[in-house]
């Protein structure tokens, strides 16, 4: 049934999942480094998107802005680690999963109401950095999509780099498997922290900017990204990036199917019955090594 | 002169007492092991001289400084290192990438050559750390602990899970390295392997020191026999 339109549907699949992919790398660094489960990570995306708004809105060139917008939502991301995070984790026992993750909500409306006293409830573009597409006689691809792409492979390249080639990404591998034992080597893990609170806001200011100049912006505009990048973490495994690449590749491809054969109605079902399915067939995720207590 | 110097330990949590002011004094260079029944508070008293547990009274003095116990990354800075019941190795690195983290924070980085070839991990130097089997992830943990260099190094349960030939290969490893002037406070159910390698022996029960001395008085002493001696050798006998 309609098999033509076939390649369209994964040109487009591959576009929506890689701003899938982009928002779930960044979520599952915090989740598998420091065991936040951080839904203040879509209000990073949100302020990604307004921050390179407004500096875009006052003259200045879209990367630039993106670039000044990734700096602050780095700073952002840190207060918020310090104000949020830090004070439950501090707390006996390291902090529970449940007061981190209320902590994390708690985080997640604070910023999108301070978005919406700034900025207001209105919904906002950013305007195109490019505009224009490449035509094939399979299908057509903005450039723009073209560029969210690349992103990701330049992000995914740079994340790895830092993980498996630095010192710095030793000892944020190190912590994400036992932070005890880091402490004990030695591992500053303050410096670890920083780091990957640094690295994971980095790449959802990153998103949100491009995702700007492409869907509309507003205050909640994170709450629904940051919830697919969820199944996305559950789907590709908890931690894990390659997982978290090829979870949001396959969601965005789900979706784009579900919508172009079926209805956009069942879009959302289709990403659930993926995420059951995972849960049910392989609950560590694609990517996940099931955990061996010793 | 002592190294270590415990004095009247606390450690509650919320209605369990367990440690019941600890008072103990770890000679410098000398092997101390440390036994009990279950629950008598030995590793909860590693986890306070490493800085694991904050004590609800008492204090340490380790080398003549006396404002301890302190927080992990400074007992560790000042060689006070421990190992774990289970394993302080990271178990999704490889043997090289644990012992990369090793050379980033030793001391004197160029012992861990000396350490793969005692600890037997040359050949399996690109195996992911979990995959291993369990005596040699046992003395991956060992490794990573000198790597550090410690004056004091805490030994908790090395023997654990080890058949014969791999406790004496134990033994030697903490012996060779025990000669090079480090201090070893060593807790173990391995009666017979604790009593060969220590120079002196404490006794804890329910949270207290109930016997210190040498191992031959430790095995003498009937009220010892009675709450820990005579049950493992009960059960040995079983």
């Amino acid at each position: 049934m309609m098999l033509e339109l076939l390649p369209q549907q994964l040109a487009n699949g591959l576009a929506l999942g890689s701003t899938y992919a982009l928002v779930a790398l960044g979520l599952t660094l915090i989740f598998g480094v420091l065991l936040i489960p951080n839904f203040a990570h879509g209000e990073f995306y949100m302020l990604g998107a307004f921050i390179t708004y407004a500096l875009v809105a006052s003259g200045l060139n879209f990367w630039l802005a993106m670039t000044t917008a990734v700096v602050l939502v780095v700073l952002i991301g840190w207060i918020v680690d310090r104000v949020v995070f830090q004070p439950v984790a501090a707390a006996p026992g390291h902090g529970s999963g449940l007061s981190l993750m209320i902590s994390a909500l708690a985080g997640s409306i604070i910023l999108q109401q301070l978005a919406t006293i700034i900025w207001g409830t209105e919904a906002r573009t950013i305007p195109a950095p490019m505009t224009g597409m490449v035509r094939t006689s399979l299908f057509t691809i903005t450039y723009l999509q073209i560029t969210i792409i690349a992103t990701l492979a330049v992000a995914w390249t740079a994340v790895w780099l830092v993980l498996h080639r630095s010192r710095l990404g030793l000892a944020i591998r190190a912590t994400s498997q036992n932070r005890d034992a880091a402490l004990l080597m030695g591992i500053r893990t303050t410096r670890v922290r920083l780091a990957t609170f640094a690295l994971g806001a980095a790449l959802g200011a990153v998103a949100g900017a491009l995702l700007g100049a492409t869907f509309p912006i507003y205050p909640s505009m994170g709450v629904n990204p940051v919830l697919k990048a969820f199944v996305v973490l559950v789907i590709g495994g908890i931690g894990s990036l390659p997982g978290a690449i090829v979870g949001g590749l396959v969601l965005g491809m789900v979706e784009v199917m579900v919508a172009g054969y079926g209805s956009s109605q069942f879009q959302d079902i289709g990403t659930f019955l993926i995420l059951v399915a995972v849960l049910l067939i392989r609950p560590q995720g694609l990517f996940g090594r099931a955990q061996v207590e010793r | 002169m002592s190294l270590l110097e415990i004095k009247g330990v606390e450690a509650r949590f919320g209605g369990v007492v367990a440690l019941a002011g600890v008072t103990l004094d770890i000679p410098e260079g000398v092997i101390f092991g440390l036994i009990g029944p279950n629950g008598a508070g030995k590793t909860t008293l590693i986890n306070v001289v490493s800085g694991l547990v904050k004590p609800t009274a008492g204090s340490v003095t380790f080398a003549g400084e006396g404002d301890g116990p302190w927080p992990i990354a400074r007992s560790v800075s000042r060689g006070i290192v421990r190992t774990f019941q289970q394993t302080r190795a990271f178990l999704g690195l490889t043997v090289r990438e644990n012992l990369r983290i090793a050379a980033v924070s030793s001391p004197d980085p160029s012992c861990i050559e000396e350490l793969v070839e005692a600890c037997g991990l040359g050949p399996v130097l690109d195996r992911t750390a979990g995959d291993l089997p369990y005596a040699t992830l046992r003395h991956l943990g060992i490794a990573l602990a000198l790597a550090l260099k410690p004056r004091l190094l805490l030994l908790d349960e090395p023997a654990v899970g080890l058949e014969a030939a791999q406790v004496e290969r134990l033994g030697a490893l903490i012996r060779r390295w025990h000669a090079s002037g480090i201090t070893v406070l060593l807790v173990e159910h391995n009666v017979r392997f604790l009593m060969e390698m220590s120079d002196r022996v404490a006794v804890l029960d329910r949270g207290a020191v109930l016997f210190e001395g040498t191992p031959t008085e430790c095995q003498e002493r009937q009220e010892v026999i009675d709450v820990y001696l005579g049950r493992r050798h009960a059960d040995a006998a079983d």
